[in-house]
């Protein structure tokens, strides 16, 4: 890692570790991770069912806790925030896109789409000027006002990226964002991604186990029983 | 996100299972129209009731009169005697007879009251007189008649204009028209309705019909104690007069009478509106959890785009309010509706008082927030990791 990225370190991870208390069982799911992330990266977190991937998703979007371990993102500690802290991190910060989509049945695609910033307590007039403009950046303009289940399963994810960026947040977090897609209209999203990261320097971090999806970032992260081995992309 | 999102929003989810929505109101819609049924009954039967004795005067006593065995009673004779007896307490008594009769006027069976009274009766119930004269102390036994005002109207429905001088035939007896009267108020105490009476001198009429008297209306002498002076009275009576039944009903009485009606319309309406809240606000409870249930993923996806804990309770609390709330509007309506057919039927002026509305739709809000803040609470405890999960 050279000096500018680390001078310019978005998230970092030392030692994360998550168990879970099942029955009188402990289960011990992140054993001690540790990776920087640095503004403006795109990289694939790849590793099979089981591996701790999903743990790591949610520890890294805010909405879980590590056992033990520091993360920080852009510089403040995360380990020492309460929940109200939390939530406003997750809005201003990061953009979940899920792999079901999980936009809001009963709010229309800029309702949707307006819906962070409404949290973030922004007039509804503006959040939805917002809305309306980064529908059309992800070419959804003219769906603005059909409800979820009016659009197909590519347009729907169009929507929740949208959503997921119009906070403006410093990481794109998603998690299997082409599963429930078919390939070509997975790679849609996927030239999104990538038009993001060249064109705006956003950081986007995919959780995928597609390695054709994969090989299009340009860091790669292997998830392996509850370990990380960090690879070249080249070489996935 | 602002309060009107937060109410925009819940109306839109409200509106997507309306009807469910309006099932779960229905108790809340009983309950505030009971509320305010109950409250706009009471009011109007209040205004009803202190505009009738503004009209009459809360001084004016009614005495009724009834003589178990024959000759026990009390005759015209004895009336120097009452009105000097009662004189301690009433300023003025007036006796009366009545003797009703059915006879066929223009085609139609009408019935009037011969009405036997004193000069006094005019003072004592405030008549106004429309034309001619009231009977006077010295009439006695001649048989004068003031014509109440529906006698006339049925007599002019019948093609004959009385006026001072004209003179009736009514049960085969003839009477002098003297005087004329204006509508009357109604009596308070349930007794006769003037204006569907003649007045007649009351020693014409106890001729005529042999004189019982039936009723002594009377006056309390400013200052006195109600209560007391219609003791003594009564004390009186079963003193000289031991076998005659002497009733005393006092506005005091009769508005008490009324609110002891009225409490009992009260009570019933009252509990029919709280256990009609309680099931209600349960239902609220009942399909807020459901909602809550419903919407996991939901919860868990705003969390994640940055709703705070806190944001996700108020949104569920202010659509259990917003949905308590359209619940007491329908229920506002409801008990208007059921006041304004009371009123209807009992011919009072309708009204609903800013107070009542203002209470039935703050009752259905306490409801919304008491019965909305557990299924709030569960809501935004939802675990966004097992709800996104699911």
């Amino acid at each position: 890692m050279n000096a500018s990225l680390s001078q310019n370190r978005l998230l970092e991870l030392e030692g994360i570790r998550k168990e879970f208390q099942i029955g009188p069982a402990r289960l011990e799911i992140l054993k001690g991770i540790s990776f920087e992330v640095a503004a403006g990266e795109l990289l694939a977190v790849m590793g099979t069912s089981g591996s701790g991937k999903s743990t790591l998703m949610n520890i890294l979007g805010l909405l879980d806790r590590p056992s033990a371990g520091r993360y920080r993102i852009a510089g403040e500690d995360i380990g020492q925030l309460d929940e109200p802290s939390l939530a406003r991190l997750r809005n201003e910060r990061i953009g979940f896109v899920f792999q079901q989509f999980n936009l809001l049945p009963r709010l229309n695609a800029r309702d949707n789409v307006a819906l962070p910033l409404q949290y973030r307590g922004l007039p509804r007039r503006e959040a939805l000027a917002r809305a309306r403009a980064m529908l059309d950046a992800v070419g959804m303009g003219d769906r603005d006002h059909h409800r979820p289940n009016e659009l197909s399963g590519g347009q729907q994810q169009r929507v929740a990226v949208a959503r997921a960026l119009v906070g403006e947040p410093s990481l794109i977090l998603a998690d299997e964002p082409t599963g429930a897609l078919d390939s070509r209209v997975g790679q849609e999203i996927m030239d999104i991604f990538l038009r993001l990261h060249h064109e705006q320097g956003t950081t986007v971090l995919i959780i995928t186990h597609d390695s054709g999806i994969a090989a299009q970032c340009a860091r790669l992260l292997r998830m392996r029983d509850g370990l990380l081995v960090e690879h070249d992309a080249l070489a996935a | 996100m602002s309060i009107w999102a937060n109410i925009l929003e819940a109306m839109r989810n409200l509106l997507a299972t309306k009807q469910r929505s309006i099932l779960a109101l229905i108790g809340i819609i009983i309950g505030t129209g009971s509320v305010v049924a109950m409250l706009s009954i009471g009011g109007m039967v209040r205004h009803e009731t202190l505009k009738r004795f503004e009209d009459m005067g809360t001084d004016l006593i009614s005495i009724r009169l009834r003589a178990p065995e024959p000759d026990q009673g009390l005759g015209v004779s004895d009336l120097a005697r009452v009105e000097q007896g009662l004189a301690p307490w009433f300023a003025v008594v007036t006796p009366s007879i009545e003797a009703g009769v059915w006879f066929e006027l223009g085609g139609q069976e009408q019935f009037f009251t011969q009405l036997g009274s004193t000069a006094n009766m005019q003072a004592l119930y405030r008549l106004e007189l429309a034309a001619g004269r009231f009977i006077s102390p010295f009439d006695h036994y001649q048989r004068f008649a003031v014509v109440g005002q529906q006698v006339a109207n049925a007599y002019a429905d019948a093609g004959q204009l009385l006026a001072p001088g004209s003179t009736l035939a009514i049960d085969g007896r003839i009477y002098s028209v003297i005087g004329l009267l204006e509508r009357a108020p109604e009596d308070l105490f349930g007794g006769t309705d003037v204006n569907h009476s003649l007045i007649i001198p009351i020693g014409a009429l106890s001729r005529l019909d042999g004189g019982e008297i039936d009723s002594l209306a009377a006056r309390i002498k400013p200052g006195l104690a109600h209560q007391a002076s219609i003791e003594q009275a009564g004390q009186w009576f079963a003193q000289h007069f031991p076998g005659l039944d002497a009733e005393f009903s006092s506005p005091e009485q009769m508005i008490a009478q009324m609110q002891q009606q009225l409490r009992l319309l009260t009570l019933m309406l009252g509990a029919i509106g709280s256990i009609s809240l309680v099931v209600g606000g349960v239902g609220v409870m009942n399909i807020m959890l459901v909602s809550v249930t419903e919407r996991r993923r939901e919860i868990g996806v705003r969390l994640a785009i940055g709703a705070r804990r806190r944001d996700v309770r108020r949104q569920f609390l202010i659509e259990a309010v917003i949905l308590a709330l359209i619940g007491g509007l329908l229920g506002l309506v409801l008990g208007a509706l059921a006041a304004w057919v009371v009123a209807y039927f009992a011919g009072w002026g309708f009204f609903v008082t800013l107070p009542v509305l203002l209470l039935g739709f703050g009752v259905s809000a306490a409801i919304g927030v008491f019965f909305g803040f557990y299924p709030a609470v569960q809501a935004s405890k939802v675990d966004p990791i097992i709800a996104l999960r699911s």
